[in-house]
């Protein structure tokens, strides 16, 4: 099947600080606006890097016919994106990868942490329009980083945010926000509909899966990996997957067979770090 | 102008129906780009390499930034020859594309039982991986001529397809490895692959890449596969694929006129998933406004001062 080009250009429609350290990048891209999925992300190319940057998608408006993305300081990549003004054009590949697998569920707990939130609010926003029950725990360092705050309290029933420097609902880390969840929430379904959908740094993701487990929810996990293409020839956003019987397992790709996985099949690297700047 | 410039080219008898070709480790088997473009638009697909057995490649992180280009120790993952000729060959043949199967082993016994597999398949052509330089032995082969004169000759034995190998320039005269392996039957030499690098992440005194070295590619090769291929052509008699951070069509018409015969597209193509087919059109284009007829006229044609 040809899907015509993976390549387009997009205007930059709009450049908005989100907190002290982020922007949300608001580009015109119609045909991507279309067809994106929530968990779904995009290659930017920038002025400063050879090698394009990878970013969740984070809105999507039909009405602008607009994507955003948005994103926090790290390296010379993502800060030329976050100088980008209304009117510059740049290239984008997208939307890329499989995302979150949400409307079998009768409710979805999305947890996020560092820039890992950016993509958890098109999935709850879905799963709000399907009718699925949405609550959301999200991680910050500090309060001067809570990001898009009106948006997730718009999408979710409930919403928790917690910091381990306090000033939020629940001071320490999303798994005390977790722990701090109504119980009589978490008990309205059968543990088999509810999907916990996890986005942040790798020790989160796993310490939110261990605990997604115990409990019989499903958790799919949403993993950064540095990448070079997006599309799948490189192979190099390698990824540890259970594959075949016992211990067996292969290296999958983070943009083509993810970034969105079922928790159980990862096995998390000892070592492993986030995604690239 | 009116007439249509003929982007027709051969490699050793093999007739392209241009010189443009999805370079081995950047294409895959072909799938992704053809989601995005007809395969049959290139001039050739040059398959990622193919084991025996099947290898996972190496531990993340595989990719690293560098000036003008990347790095990358992916590991020659692959599905090993049993899956590979079970899902991904009937499918590359049913794409109606000249298909060159680049293959490695750890040994040429290896070599030699993946040549004489390949010769009943109906690949076009063969081309001998003898430079990975992100497997602890994939670049023993490829370094001294003597080496690549052993796995040539042995593969040569136990095939009449047209068999390419690809040249590491980690080596002290690619002259002398191109001759090699003109010495022991092949057909032809494609060069150049990537160069043995590093990066480091200064606030964490490590290697970026968990296989501490990688392959550097991208335009910041170009210059030396250009004088590398221009080495070659002057020196030995048979056919060049040029390789090495090609981007655009003057960086095709530079390999050409150094003298490749046809041309491989790699870290390109990972920023922008069409540019190989792009570079076919944009070809007709440049050839038609510089009043050549013919692109094979083009090659060797560079003037030395």
């Amino acid at each position: 099947m040809n899907t015509g080009r993976l390549e387009q250009t997009a205007l930059v429609l709009a450049n908005v600080r989100l907190s002290t350290a982020a922007v949300l990048l608001e580009l015109r891209l119609p045909e991507t606006a279309a067809a994106a999925r929530p968990g779904q992300f995009l290659m930017l190319a920038n002025r400063r890097t050879y090698l394009r940057r990878p970013l969740a998608i984070c809105a999507v408006d039909h009405d602008r016919r607009s994507v955003s993305v948005a994103m926090e300081a790290k390296g010379a990549g993502i800060r030329d994106l976050m100088n980008l003004v209304h009117g510059d054009e740049i290239t984008v590949l997208g939307p890329l990868g499989r995302g979150w697998r949400y409307t079998d569920y009768q409710a979805v707990i999305a947890v996020g942490g560092g820039t890992g939130v950016y993509a958890l609010p098109t999935l709850l926003e879905a799963a709000r329009a399907a009718r699925i029950a949405t609550a959301c725990v999200l991680g910050f360092r500090e309060r001067s980083r809570l990001v898009l705050e009106d948006r997730f309290r718009a999408a979710a029933d409930t919403l928790l945010l917690a910091s381990e420097k306090g000033g939020l609902d629940v001071a320490g880390t999303v798994l005390d926000g977790l722990r701090a969840l109504d119980p009589a929430l978490l008990g309205r379904h059968a543990p088999g509909q509810v999907l916990v959908a996890c986005c942040g740094p790798a020790p989160m993701m796993r310490a939110v899966a261990a605990w997604a487990a115990e409990r019989g929810f499903a958790c799919q996990v949403s993993l950064e990996e540095r990448m070079a293409c997006g599309f799948g020839v490189c192979r190099t956003c390698a990824c540890r997957v259970r594959a075949g019987a016992g211990d067996g397992w292969t290296y999958e790709r983070v943009c083509c067979e993810g970034p969105v996985f079922d928790a159980a099949d990862i096995i998390w690297e000892e070592d492993g770090d986030g995604c690239e700047s | 102008m009116g007439a249509n410039p003929d982007l027709t080219t051969t490699v050793a008898g093999l007739a392209l129906p241009n010189p443009i070709i999805p370079a081995s480790g950047c294409a895959g088997y072909g799938r992704e780009f053809a989601k995005h473009f007809e395969l049959r638009r290139l001039g050739g697909l040059a398959a990622k390499a193919l084991s025996l057995e099947p290898r996972r490649g190496n531990p993340p992180p595989r990719v690293a930034e560098a000036a003008a280009g990347m790095l990358n120790a992916v590991g020659l993952q692959n599905p090993g020859w049993d899956l590979w000729a079970h899902d991904e060959l009937p499918w590359m043949l049913e794409q109606d594309v000249i298909l060159i199967q680049n293959i490695v082993g750890h040994t040429v016994a290896d070599y030699v039982e993946l040549a004489r597999r390949l010769e009943g398949t109906a690949v076009d052509a063969i081309e001998i991986n003898l430079s990975c330089p992100n497997v602890a032995d994939g670049m023993s082969f490829g370094a001294e001529p003597d080496g690549v004169e052993a796995v040539t000759a042995a593969v040569r034995a136990v095939t009449r397809k047209p068999l390419w190998v690809k040249l590491t320039p980690q080596t002290a005269s690619i002259v002398a490895t191109a001759a090699a392996a003109a010495r022991a039957g092949a057909d032809a030499v494609s060069l150049i692959n990537t160069i043995p690098a590093m990066v480091i992440d200064v606030e964490r005194r490590r290697p970026v890449l968990r296989n501490n070295t990688g392959g550097l590619s991208g335009p910041a090769i170009r210059p030396v596969a250009l004088r590398m291929v221009n080495e070659v052509y002057r020196a030995v008699a048979i056919p060049i694929v040029g390789i090495g951070g090609i981007e655009t069509v003057e960086d095709v018409v530079a390999f050409l006129l150094a003298g490749a015969s046809a041309v491989q597209i790699g870290t390109a193509a990972l920023v922008h998933p069409t540019r190989p087919v792009d570079l076919v059109t944009d070809l007709a284009v440049w050839c038609r406004s510089h009043g050549v007829a013919r692109v094979t006229d083009l090659i060797g044609a560079l003037e030395l001062w």
